[in-house]
């Protein structure tokens, strides 16, 4: 009777596409399946007696073994993700599910481990990821499948390019395949944040000077147009440059020539401009801070990069990818992030942009232990706070801190646009910000 | 000569891609001259080989190995013995006396791939009428 229930079992565990095997407490295999011979390429009556380690090798016998966990807290481990080195030396990744095997008393008495082959998921996800993404950019918004579209015809072209869009949403990225797709790719592409240097230095910066120009001048050194010859600029940052820089940018743009410091003569320069701003440069040009020639010069072609809140169906996308590269980066072997974190993660705002999805993944890459990210281990601004939820605010003032809050966060805590999105001047913001306590930074 | 190998609880170590900790043993005229245990930094594949041609590594005896790592180890002049197990003593003891082909040394599988792959991996490797590889030379 028990050969023929032991058949049964035998027959059923080989039906089941999933490989399964079983191991006694000295971790020796006493079951192998078909699938699992098939996954791992080595035969049930090679595996049966031998120590699972050395049938299995996977990457997480050593440091993360999920069968011991569930030994050690007899609590099953479910779909954890690894990958085995099957017997001809071919990485097939994987997901572990384990539990206790118990006998009649309820003592246990070994383990069992299922495992699913996962390459053809992986080679799906591969596939989904190059239609997702171009030249290190993800998305499958159709605002930016539209510029992936076009970028290719923009690149050709050589115009001057001009790229609008908050800080953090890969405007760089953009210049950088703008590059890449050029008949320029070959020659250098050079960045300047115009932001990050004071008006002199970033003169000098981009266009070079010449020896004896001023006191600490003593030889010629080349500025960034003369280092980017042949190839890319990239001028981050552009509305931040001076009246006068504009003019100097002006007739680079218009002439193809400038002059480095303390040069007599005029130097050409074969240089495709592409520029950025997280500002807008129509509102500075209203002002009069911009110039309008300069305007009208840099903005040939003008690719408005939309912010992640309003592209939020790329965050499972780009978790995925961020986790991907920490996984790589950081050597861990983190699987996902839990269906709540996803959750946390579409709710909210990001002022920051991809940078700041990037940075929270980056935070919780340090904080997890386990293989899937959970609310834990978010940044604190970003988890959503407890008994904050409208329903257990029990009083008016709860309910005005968290409205208001809320707004500040919406705004990057810019008090004069959270002002006018409540409708409120923003004194009165002000007000009620001190009386009820709230913080005006992040 | 120097020779490596990947431990973990005093046994080889069932994945040399993935190994925390390596044994590294001078062995002169069949006789180990001097050992050491180092941490193996996770710096992936290519970490995992600048660390061992930074320690001027001879030969390599691990457990199973990706293809991958183990053609990259060829290419930096690392002869490597894979899909070896056992008792790090043990291991050490039989590479010295050349008789690391022996079947209770290989991993579950390595009779398998010798069949199929006519000896291009395991076999010629592990010394069918090659046992002099396994002395050290």
């Amino acid at each position: 009777m028990t050969d023929k229930n032991n058949d049964t079992t035998e027959i059923i565990l080989d039906s089941i596409a999933d490989g399964v095997f079983t191991v006694d407490r000295d971790w020796r295999i006493t079951s192998f399946n078909r699938a699992a011979e098939e996954i791992t390429g080595i035969l049930k009556e090679e595996a049966i007696g031998q120590r699972c380690c050395d049938v299995f090798h996977a990457s997480i016998c050593e440091t993360n073994c999920a069968l011991n966990e569930t030994f050690e807290t007899n609590r099953p481990v479910v779909n954890r993700t690894a990958y085995i080195i099957d017997a001809d030396g071919v990485r097939v990744p994987i997901s572990i599910s384990t539990a206790v095997l118990r006998d009649k008393t309820g003592d246990a008495i070994g383990g069992v481990e299922t495992f699913r082959d996962l390459s053809t998921i992986e080679e799906l996800r591969r596939e989904l990821e190059k239609k997702y993404s171009f030249h290190d950019i993800i998305s499958k918004n159709s605002e930016m499948l539209r510029i992936f579209d076009i970028l290719p015809s923009v690149a050709e072209s050589d115009s001057t390019v001009l790229i609008e869009g908050e800080t953090g949403t890969g405007k760089e990225l953009i210049a950088r395949a703008l590059h890449n797709l050029s008949h320029r790719k070959d020659k250098p592409f050079v960045a300047v944040n115009c932001g990050a240097l004071p008006d002199t230095l970033l003169e000098s910066e981009l266009f070079g000077y010449k020896a004896g120009a001023f006191t600490d001048a003593r030889k010629d050194k080349p500025g960034r147009f003369a280092m980017a010859e042949s190839g890319t600029i990239f001028l981050d940052e552009i509305a931040d440059i001076s009246p006068a820089l504009q003019v100097r940018l002006l007739r680079v743009i218009q002439e193809r020539t400038y002059e480095p410091l303390g040069a007599t003569e005029s130097v050409q320069a074969d240089v495709r401009i592409v520029t950025a701003t997280n500002r807008s440069l129509e509102d500075l040009v209203k002002s009069g801070k911009f110039r309008e020639d300069l305007y009208y010069r840099i903005n040939v072609i003008r690719v408005k990069l939309p912010p992640l809140r309003e592209r939020k169906e790329d965050i499972p996308l780009l978790v995925d990818h961020f986790i991907r590269r920490f996984n790589n980066l950081k050597k861990k072997l983190i699987a996902d992030v839990s269906p709540d974190v996803l959750a946390v993660l579409v709710g909210y705002d990001y002022p920051g942009n991809i940078r700041e999805l990037e940075n929270i993944i980056e935070h919780a890459f340090v904080l997890c232990r386990g293989t899937v990210i959970d609310v834990e281990n978010l940044p604190k601004n970003v988890r959503p706070e407890e008994g904050r939820s409208l329903a257990r605010l029990t009083s008016m003032d709860d309910v005005e801190v968290a409205f208001i809050t809320e707004a500040l966060r919406r705004n990057n805590f810019n008090r004069k646009k959270t002002a006018q999105e409540l409708g409120m001047h923003k004194t009165t913001l002000w007000r009620k910000m001190k009386k009820l306590g709230i913080q005006s930074t992040a | 000569m120097k020779v490596a190998i990947p431990i973990w609880d005093g046994r080889i170590s069932p994945l040399m891609d993935t190994a925390c900790y390596l044994l590294v043993a001078d062995i002169d005229e069949g006789r180990v001259v001097s050992r050491e245990t180092v941490g193996i930094p996770r710096a992936g594949i290519p970490g995992h080989v600048s660390f061992l041609t930074d320690r001027h590594i001879d030969v390599l005896i691990c457990g199973a190995i990706s293809h991958q790592l183990e053609r990259m180890l060829a290419a930096s002049g690392i002869r490597s013995y894979p899909w070896v197990r056992g008792e790090v003593g043990e291991v050490i003891a039989a590479y010295c006396n050349g008789v690391l082909q022996n079947d209770n040394f290989l991993l579950p599988g390595c009779g398998r791939r010798r069949r199929r792959e006519r000896g291009q991996r395991c076999g010629r490797r592990m010394g069918f009428g090659a046992r002099k590889l396994f002395k050290e030379e």
